[in-house]
């Protein structure tokens, strides 16, 4: 739905996942968005910190998975971060990619 | 039984001049393709290099998320409507009155095509069908059904009208190949 909102509108496309099978759920429409050249910025969960690494329930490498279908791909581990890594990462896909649709 | 090409010509003669019309993916995005002659404010979009099928129905939300006033359609085959059929629901929960399309030949019809190009033996392109009127009913929209060519425009006049969302199910003919501009005469792909 990001990817096909992206397509339609020119505009950012974003979706929100929780970790391990949301993420992998994710993947078709984001892999979509970056082979048509749209911009879509993909949330997805993680395992708590002190769980990590411990093949925890839902947990998965989030970030090898995404590596290949995204122009920025960054794990966040503290709301200071957030905050900048979420800008860099819609101007990174708004910048790079482009936009697939011209509007009328 | 109805040819997928007359279907895909009566879909975009009879929708509205701004109509988004989502493709997925399959031997109907190239009949919607070849058929449909697109208007200059209607909006178009598919899965194109990934082409994945199953994201004409989620397609068709988004355009009615982002343009609530105008008609969203999706054109799709019965074997990718499937992959995210689960979806309806959610056109019904947001009051989405997204009119959704299906070229129903019980086939993965371009695989199937792409197998008899190829010289390969059939294998794994047949699907076991699926009543889509029940599947949309079951999900609170509303389900149509199309079996004979002289039923196609009245019954896309009826969908279309409903302000709910739609869900029509015409029986193509698995026998039209989705051919290439050069094979068309040929009927093969």
């Amino acid at each position: 739905m990001a990817c096909g909102c992206a397509k339609y509108t020119g505009k950012l496309g974003v979706c929100i996942a929780t970790s391990g099978p949301g993420a992998v759920h994710l993947m078709n429409g984001f892999y979509d968005a970056y082979k048509d050249h749209v911009s879509v910025l993909a949330i997805t969960g993680a395992p708590f910190h002190d769980l990590k690494g411990t093949d925890y329930t839902q947990e998965i490498d989030t970030l090898s998975l995404m590596q290949d279908a995204s122009v920025y791909n960054q794990e966040i581990t503290g709301p200071q971060q957030a905050k900048t890594v979420v800008d860099l990462a819609c101007r990174a896909a708004l910048g790079s990619l482009g936009s697939f649709l011209q509007k009328y | 039984m109805v040819r997928p090409q007359y279907l895909a010509a009566q879909v975009g003669r009879l929708i509205n001049d701004d109509a988004a019309v989502s493709i997925d993916t399959g031997a109907h995005t190239i009949f919607t393709a070849r058929h449909w002659q697109i208007r200059p404010q209607q909006q178009m979009a598919v899965s194109g290099n990934l082409a994945n099928m199953g994201s004409g129905l989620p397609y068709a939300i988004a355009a009615q998320l982002a343009f609530p006033a105008r008609q969203c359609i999706a054109m799709v085959g019965d074997g990718g409507f499937t992959m995210l059929m689960g979806e309806m629901v959610t056109a019904v929960r947001y009051k989405l009155p997204v009119k959704i399309i299906i070229f129903k030949n019980n086939a993965l019809s371009q695989d199937v095509y792409e197998q008899i190009e190829l010289g390969n033996e059939l294998y794994g392109g047949d699907l076991t069908p699926i009543d889509f009127v029940k599947i949309a009913e079951a999900c609170g929209a509303e389900g149509y059904r199309c079996t004979k060519k002289g039923e196609v425009v009245p019954i896309l006049k009826k969908a279309l009208a409903t302000a709910r969302p739609a869900v029509v199910e015409v029986m193509v003919d698995p026998d039209q190949a989705p051919s290439s501009p050069d094979h068309i005469l040929q009927n093969k792909f």
